[in-house]
């Protein structure tokens, strides 16, 4: 027993140590050509971020020294794994409030700065973690990730209930209001508010299909969806893989309070496909994009969306009479989708790819930033890479954003964080910290989906929704 | 005990080890492959961790940990037939009767346990899990002491319900006489209580808890057939000694006995094994070896007449260079059986996937590898999934990407040299261009024409390859042959070389005469590639259906035919 325990033993170590080289690989090769993984040089971090750990990509980094000097405290690490102690890190953050910690190392002779702004990031973040694939899904669910720490839960998972678990949403990051989307058998939107809990059936006689993509009024009291018949294709040239796109696409707003549905004309154009609606932070106008319908899926790489606007009165739920066009992407040959503004009222962010509204599967697909004030769009070199950045969300006091990047390695979504001062200055962007990065996102099958701040810890009975979702109890909208 | 009765229980273990081998080694192997190629057993902490989280997980883990010596049939084979013969083993051990004939009864929960893993559902942890409860029930037997025997089963109850999941409750059931009855309702209580506990905390429903989340394939599914093997364990080892006295007829009782026991053995496994399905996997398995000879001769001794099978037959004979000639001496069923329809499992698209890629439709092998493995129920990953991806990517030089399965497969035992070896080429254009396969892969799939693909038209997307690379035989044969079994004779003769002077393929001669016949065209004027005696025989069959000859006829004179698939299996 104990010599086969041994040989278990020895063969386990040899291949974890014969195998350690092809991670070193395939880390350098995350890194690109930066001298550590993840890229945390010169980046700007909040005050209460979890430790930045990281691991230098170079073989001569074996006996590195590295000093982080910040504001009088410094500390020291010796060899090629950066690992904080969470109690030294938060000393050190807090000491170089709105100012910088500089890194000094060894080998490789190299420097460079976190800079720590003293505007702290919410609480939290939620995300669905799933594989980036094509049609069906293995396991995946909506996971919540406190921002401090290296903690992760999850919310629910596809083993609570048998279906795709989609689009979530939080009002302006508070973490007791929200709507869940689950498609498949046990299909429903799950709708919290003030602590009850429903499951309902958003397809009606007189709606294109089940509400998709949501976003909360910040009254509280409605919720604008967008309801989107969509398919996928699949390009047999390498550079793509999969086109999602809608045939059809409408909004409507549900009314929390009287259980009704708003489903004006001026939302569901015929000829014009809408979708990605988003209220502005004084719940006055409902941002969507919107793109003439066009034949499908012959004439998809031709359908282009523009950022639009409509008004809405809170007090009574009407939609204004017309719609204007914010940012006519579509002239210049552009799409844009996930119009997000900021709850300071300042900005509307975007994602402005070639054509359509799924961005993630465009490489092209980068962030853009409307300044509402001047009525100016710009990219957003400063967090913008090579490959795909979609999906985005503002922290609730509007000095962060989360955004989607594939920047790692073409295909899976990873969440970088980056800082916007008052003066419009964005800092460098960081990748989510993890307790071993080098580790754990090469090994990390799953793509991180729809990030959402929440100000608070999300306190869910996965156990009550489940039976929610899984009974056949359905309220109807009306 | 006789000198003779000691030797009762090795060699009835013997014989279960031997039946059970040479079943699953003999008439069973391609399910033994089956199970290894849906599970990717990683040697990492991490990967323990994950698995073991779960309530059986630990079972789980170990099972996980044998099944990937499935990749060799006979290794599997001996694995499955030791976990039976160790539950064999167990289970005399804990039975009431030590008799010979209670030691020959004792067969029966070995045996309906052995019935379980004939369905490719079944997974080698539900066994792992039953065999370290009845260690346990063992364990607590050799507690001396009354009191500590219950305290032991108290306490073990829950903890291996977390080892092996909801079989624990084998030990309070197996202890019920050995324990104080209030120690043994508390057990069976906490057997209860346990997974009702998990459920608050863990994402699983508790019907999955209560029968067990890793036991089956599918998560939400009650193994029933485990769970009668429970039962039937809990009941023969509580009944009574049973005593023959010595002599012949004692003899003669007990090898009756025997005789029956291993007669309903026999039977069930009969009736429970699935031989329709082992077939499918050896078709499945022997395309993902590409040993297309072995496919063709199978195909020879008894025709394949599913889509999964008619396909690696079909990619068999193009692979060898005999689709257009050979193609209708087999059953043919429609263009499924060159590209079987997508559908939601991870079986079908894992082995169409072969096809794509063996063709240069390197994306479409990527997508229906990738939506097999999504589509494992129980939500493992695979080596055969992650080998491929690993390809596919590294033909399309994604390369990070490519990488990232690489590295996972460099933490398993089979799969690690490979990975380590194509990890070399990561990045490295003259290797891959150098490669014979994915050198020729990489020049023969699109580079130029975009096109949306559909599994229903896959003709669209192959014309797109043959319009890059007129030369690649097996894209123009695909293109061919589906025109041929779409019946699609205008199309066929659009893209078929008819201005060829020798003799074309059969089935391209025949289906020319078809369409000269479709369109009115004297069969006298035959082209040159159209060898006289085909359509000799094609005015023959002609003449015979006219005629109204009986369909036995028919099928025995022309059932090799292109005009017999086109007039009766269409």
């Amino acid at each position: 027993m104990r010599k086969f325990l041994h040989t278990i033993t020895v063969v386990s170590l040899l291949l974890s140590s014969c195998s350690q080289s092809l991670e070193d690989k395939v880390a350098k090769r995350y890194a690109g050509d930066c001298p550590i993984y993840p890229d945390y040089m010169n980046v700007t971090v909040p005050v209460n971020i979890a430790p930045l750990n990281f691991d230098y990509t170079m073989p001569e980094a074996e006996d590195a020294v590295t000093t982080f000097t910040g504001n009088g405290m410094s500390v020291t690490f010796k060899g090629p794994r950066i690992r904080w102690n969470a109690g030294k890190w938060r000393k050190i953050l807090s000491a170089s409030a709105n100012g910088e910690i500089n890194v000094r190392c060894s080998s490789p002779d190299t420097s460079w700065v976190l800079y720590v702004s003293a505007d702290e990031i919410d609480y939290g973040l939620t995300y669905r973690l799933i594989e980036p694939g094509y049609e069906l899904y293995s396991k995946m669910g909506i996971y919540q990730r406190e921002l401090s720490s290296f903690r992760q839960t999850a919310l629910i998972e596809n083993t609570d209930v048998d279906g795709c678990i989609n689009c979530h949403s939080f009002n302006r990051c508070s973490p007791s209001d929200l709507s869940l989307h689950v498609r498949g058998d046990h299909g429903a939107t799950l709708l919290r508010k003030d602590g009850t809990m429903e499951a309902f059936n958003t397809a009606t006689e007189h709606t294109a299909g089940l509400c998709v993509y949501p976003y909360w009024h910040p009254s509280g009291r409605f919720i604008a969806y967008s309801t989107n018949n969509t398919r996928q294709v699949f390009h047999t040239l390498p550079d793509k893989l999969v086109e999602v796109f809608d045939l059809s696409s409408d909004m409507l707003i549900y009314d929390t309070q009287t259980g009704n549905l708003i489903d004006d004309i001026i939302i569901c154009q015929d000829g014009y496909w809408e979708t990605f609606p988003a209220f502005s932070p004084d719940g006055k106008t409902l941002y969507f994009c919107r793109a003439a319908a066009k034949s499908i899926p012959d004439s998809l790489t031709s359908v282009r969306y523009d950022l639009c606007a409509v008004d809405f009165d809170p007090s009574t739920g009407a939609v204004g009479d017309s719609v204007r066009t914010i940012v006519a992407a579509s002239a210049s040959g552009h799409s844009i989708s996930f119009p997000r503004p900021s709850f300071d009222g300042r900005y509307i962010m975007y994602t402005l790819s070639g054509y359509g509204q799924f961005s993630i599967w465009h490489h092209e697909a980068d962030l853009w930033l409307y300044d509402i004030a001047s009525g100016e769009s710009r990219r957003l070199d400063e967090v913008n890479s090579g490959d795909t950045e979609s999906y985005h969300n503002w922290s609730s006091t509007s000095r962060w954003f989360v955004f989607s990047s594939r920047r790692d390695d073409g295909l899976f979504t990873r969440p970088y964080f980056a800082h916007i001062s008052e003066s419009g200055v964005i800092g460098k962007p960081f990748l989510l910290p993890q307790k071993d990065p080098a580790h754990f996102y090469p090994n990390l099958y799953l793509s991180y989906n729809i990030p959402e701040f929440v100000t608070g810890e999300v306190k869910f009975n996965h156990v009550k929704a489940a039976r929610l979702l899984n009974s056949e109890q359905r309220t109807p909208f009306k | 005990m006789g000198q003779a009765e000691k030797y009762v229980e090795p060699a009835l273990a013997a014989i279960i080890f031997v039946a059970v081998t040479l079943f699953f080694g003999i008439l069973y192997p391609y399910h033994i492959y089956h199970q290894e190629q849906f599970q990717l057993f990683e040697w990492t902490a991490g990967y323990f961790l994950t698995v073991s989280s779960v309530p059986g997980g630990f079972a789980d883990w170990v099972g996980r940990f044998l099944t990937q010596f499935f990749i060799f049939s006979w290794a599997g084979a001996a694995i499955t037939g030791s976990l039976v013969t160790t539950i064999y083993l167990l289970v005399c051990r804990v039975a009431r009767g030590k008799s010979p004939v209670s030691r020959i009864l004792m067969i029966v929960p070995a045996a309906a346990f052995s019935v379980f893993l004939t369905d490719e559902r079944a997974l080698a942890g539900a066994l792992v899990a039953v065999v370290l409860t009845l260690g346990a029930v063992c364990a607590a037997r050799a507690i001396r002491n009354d009191k500590g025997r219950s305290v032991f089963v108290v306490a073990a109850t829950p903890l291996f319900y977390w080892i092996c999941g909801p079989v624990a409750v084998l030990l309070p059931l197996l202890e019920a006489r050995d324990v104080h009855p209030a120690a043994f309702v508390c057990a069976l209580a906490l057997a209860v209580i346990t997974p009702l506990a998990s459920s608050c905390v863990l994402h699983y429903g508790l019907k999955s808890l209560m029968t067990g989340v890793h036991y089956f394939r599918y998560v939400t599914v009650v193994p029933v057939f485990l769970w009668i093997a429970v039962l039937i364990t809990v009941i023969f080892c509580h009944l009574p000694d049973i005593r023959i006295k010595n002599g012949t007829i004692g003899t003669l009782l007990a090898s009756a006995c025997l005789i029956a026991v291993i007669s309903i053995w026999v039977s069930t496994v009969r009736r429970t094994a699935d031989f329709t399905k082992e077939e499918l996997m050896a078709y499945d398995y022997m395309s993902r070896f590409q040993q297309w000879d072995d496919i063709v001769g199978k195909a020879g001794e008894k025709q394949p007449d599913r889509p999964i099978s008619v396909s690696c037959l079909n990619l068999a004979l193009s692979q060898t260079g005999r689709l257009p000639d050979e193609m209708f001496s087999f059953y043919q069923n429609g263009t499924a059986g060159l590209f079987p329809a997508f559908s939601r499992v991870f079986t079908t698209p894992l082995s169409t996937a072969e096809i794509f890629w063996h063709l240069g439709l390197i994306n479409a092998a990527q997508h229906f590898t990738f939506e097999a493995q999504e589509a494992i129920p129980d939500f493992q990953k695979s080596g055969r999934c992650y080998r491929r991806l690993a390809q596919t990517n590294l033909v399309n030089g994604d390369y990070a990407v490519a990488g990232k399965y690489l590295n996972t497969l460099s933490h398993t035992l089979f799969y690690r040299n490979w990975a380590l070896s194509t990890a070399k080429m990561l990045g490295d254009e003259n290797a891959i261009a150098g490669h014979p396969l994915y050198g020729k892969l990489r020049i023969l799939r699109c580079h130029e024409k975009d096109n949306w693909f559909k599994d229903t038209a896959v003709d669209s997307v192959l014309l797109d390859i043959a319009a890059e690379h007129p030369d690649c035989e097996p894209v123009r044969e695909y293109i061919l042959a589906w025109y041929l079994l779409d019946c699609n004779l205008d199309a066929f003769v659009k893209h078929f070389d008819s201005g060829r002077q020798s003799p074309a393929a059969r089935a391209y001669q025949e289906a020319y005469l078809m369409y000269m016949l479709e369109h009115q065209l004297p069969i006298e004027n035959t082209p040159p590639f159209v060898e006289t005696a085909t359509a000799e025989r094609f005015r023959r069959f002609i003449k015979d259906v006219q005629k109204g000859q009986a369909q036995a006829f028919i099928t025995r004179t022309y059932g090799d035919t292109y005009w017999y698939y086109a007039l009766y299996r269409r």
